[in-house]
């Protein structure tokens, strides 16, 4: 623990509660002690952190980050991927494995808490043996371990009945189900969507109606079993208003969506350019809209990375071979900022979705600016362009579908528990070169 | 094509090779650019191989065939073969029918003779038609075979992939010749003066009757193979001395 810390000359804005306004904030023990607009009362024995405007807001919490768990690999790790989110601003995030892995096993996901520290990484724990769909895992030791959601891998459980077990199971030991929506059979094989671009492109297709359908079958059974279900990384308007739907039906239904499907759609793959080669596919901007417009209203409730732990090796491949997926840690924020600019929201409002909203579907303390809350924070310029490229991002995965791409958000400070864990001075022409970031402990 | 210009050639198929164990595209164009080659000529079962292999080697590369995407060697030898004849393609009714979704030949054809300013018409089972035929060059897209050619100049045949038959997506064959089958009988009766070609290879009496095939005041076929040579020979010819062709 180190002395109390006192930010002055910060545009403290904190989604919970629609606070945006000029003020300071102290940081105690670990927690945030105290906050207030204008200038701060008289204080002794703090170290005084000046923002100069700079917007102060909870560290973000990202439903959905990829790591190999094995540390040999050039692949993303818990420990590389930890030092991504510093950098990116986020506080916690949910690990996945990578590719065919299942965190099925207490042994597989204990050690991730500590080897991300101190990032919380919060391990999703598989929904089945293997993720084969067939039997279940065992949730409650995987609980105790450390898990805090249970995921069905990279697709639903295509046996229904299977899937009803899973949401019973997850029920009772008050887990939420993170499901990626994809009905298997109309979905096998495909890498794009099914308009007329991958079409011509001779691509295989996984047609948009293939998440609505499973957003209704797995909703209703959740709902019976009275499970939490998360609705994982949206892709289409028929996804948002089937996920719309099951909300108004039954509760604790939830969904989210990935930064690069607010950023992006099918027209990227251009010339079958590998760097969109995700899943689920970009899709019209029609689709994409009616994302935002999800954001906005609700119905998606937490933007994600959807970071993954692909090499540049992994995606030197023809475009329907190459692994899906790409670095997101680092651009989520200002992905995220795009929304009040182009999207219409506020700055609060472009944050709930990174902070309270994940935070109160996991059951985390974090994500709000409040007295007792955990001083996970982030200090950061939302004007500030600065230019991605892939091969200087911290993480690992060094593709990503914004490299080249001109960006506005920048994060200055990252604050743990109360301790600064990494800070970007950023002085230098951020446009043609990326500052040396400095990370302190 | 490469060796009537005097090229050294040298074949790298999957059989056989380590590719068959295995190895990737990407490995595989790594060892084959290793030879320094000039011109890499690709042909692969993904959509996006060619596109993939000129970002990775030095070699000048050649797209042979690049899943159902495109085949643009087909493409230029048809308007070759088509330009032989009539002088002009502007304005000619061409009828392209088959297995449209799924063909290469299709997409490159269509694309290359709506640029030479044929009208392209689209023709095959509703279930291996384009939804959006404007954007592959072409006037219409029909399940009905019939107005399809009626009036062509140009009956263009795709060959009907029967190991695609057996799956839900074609018609069983019986059923396609009957609907889709081009013969004597039919032609005389929509476009009597068209005139018939076909990538092959042909499934004789199924998408095309044999002896339609083999009519020579008919088929163009013949024609289309040696156009074949012919315009392989100016692709490798202007890739290998860019400048010196333009000018």
């Amino acid at each position: 623990m180190s002395a109390p810390a006192l930010f002055t000359g910060a545009r403290l804005v904190d989604p919970a509660s629609g606070r945006d306004e000029l003020g300071w904030l102290r940081v105690e023990n670990g927690v945030i002690a105290a906050l207030g607009a204008g200038a701060p009362p008289p204080m002794a024995g703090v170290a005084v952190r000046e923002a100069r405007g700079h917007a102060l807001a909870p560290a973000l919490i990202d439903l959905s980050v990829e790591v190999r768990v094995d540390p040999a690999a050039e692949h993303e790790t818990v420990e590389t991927a930890s030092a991504a989110a510093l950098a990116g601003g986020v506080g916690a995030f949910i690990a996945r494995p990578c590719g065919g892995a299942a965190f099925d096993a207490p042994e597989d996901i204990a050690a991730i808490p500590a080897r991300a520290a101190p990032v919380r990484a919060l391990p999703a724990a598989a929904a089945t043996l293997a993720q084969a769909g067939e039997r279940l895992a065992p949730l409650a030791l995987l609980r105790e371990a450390g898990a805090r959601l249970v995921t069905t891998g990279s697709g639903p459980i295509a046996e229904a009945r299977a899937a009803r077990a899973v949401f019973t199971a997850a029920a009772h030991l008050r887990l939420p189900v993170a499901v990626r929506p994809e009905e298997p059979g109309l979905a096998a094989g495909g890498v794009a969507h099914d308009g007329a671009f991958a079409e011509r492109l001779a691509l295989p297709t996984v047609p948009a109606l293939a998440e609505p359908l499973q957003v209704e079958r797995d909703s209703r059974l959740a709902a019976a079993a009275g499970a939490a279900i998360l609705f994982d990384q949206l892709s289409s308007a028929g996804g948002v208003a089937a996920v719309r739907r099951a909300k108004e039906r039954a509760p604790h239904v939830s969904a989210t969506v990935s930064a690069a499907h607010l950023a992006f759609n099918e027209l990227d793959v251009g010339d079958f350019d590998p760097r969109f080669r995700l899943s689920p596919p970009v899709r019209a901007e029609s689709d994409r809209q009616a994302l935002i417009d999800g954001v906005r209203t609700g119905d998606i409730d937490a933007i994600v990375s959807g970071h993954a732990a692909c090499s540049r090796e992994d995606k030197r491949a023809p475009f329907p071979d190459a692994a899906p997926g790409g670095a997101g840690l680092e651009t989520l924020l200002a992905a995220s900022l795009a929304l009040t600019r182009d999207g219409g929201l506020s700055l609060a409002e472009a944050l709930a979705p990174l902070t309270c909203r994940p935070a109160s579907l996991i059951g985390l303390q974090q994500g709000r600016l409040a007295v007792g809350a955990p001083a996970d924070l982030i200090v950061f310029d939302p004007e500030a362009p600065w230019r991605c490229r892939a091969e200087t991002l911290v993480s690992r995965t060094k593709v990503s579908p914004f490299d080249g791409r001109l960006l506005q958000g920048r994060v200055r400070l990252t604050m743990i528990a109360g301790v600064a864990a990494y800070e970007d001075a950023g002085e230098r022409a951020p446009l043609h070169s990326r500052p040396e970031p400095t990370a302190t402990r | 094509a490469g060796k009537r210009l005097g090229a050294e050639v040298v074949n790298v198929s999957p059989k056989g090779s380590s590719m068959a164990k295995g190895e990737s595209l990407r490995d595989t164009a790594a060892t084959v650019d290793a030879m320094a080659p000039d011109v890499i000529v690709v042909r692969h079962s993904s959509p996006g191989a060619a596109a993939f292999l000129a970002r990775e080697v030095a070699a000048g590369v050649v797209n042979a065939g690049d899943g159902a995407h495109q085949h643009p060697t087909q493409a230029l030898l048809d308007a070759l073969t088509l330009k032989d004849r009539f002088g002009s393609l502007e304005g000619r009714r061409i009828a392209i029918c088959g297995d449209i979704r799924h063909s290469r030949v299709a997409r490159s054809s269509a694309q290359l003779l709506h640029l030479l300013g044929a009208r392209v018409r689209l023709g095959g089972p509703p279930t291996l038609l384009p939804r959006d035929p404007a954007g592959w060059g072409a006037e219409t897209a029909t399940a009905d075979m019939d107005e399809a050619i009626a009036g062509c100049d140009v009956v263009m045949v795709l060959r009907v992939q029967l190991e695609r038959a057996r799956g839900a997506v074609v018609p069983p064959i019986a059923e396609y010749r009957q609907r889709y089958g081009l013969d004597h009988a039919r032609l005389a009766r929509l476009a009597p003066d068209a005139l018939v070609m076909h990538p092959g290879p042909a499934n004789r009496g199924v998408e095309i009757a044999a002896d339609l095939a083999d009519d020579p005041a008919r088929s163009l076929i013949r024609d289309q193979v040696e156009a074949g040579v012919a315009a392989r020979m100016a692709v490798l010819e202007r890739l290998l001395a860019p400048a010196e062709a333009a000018a």
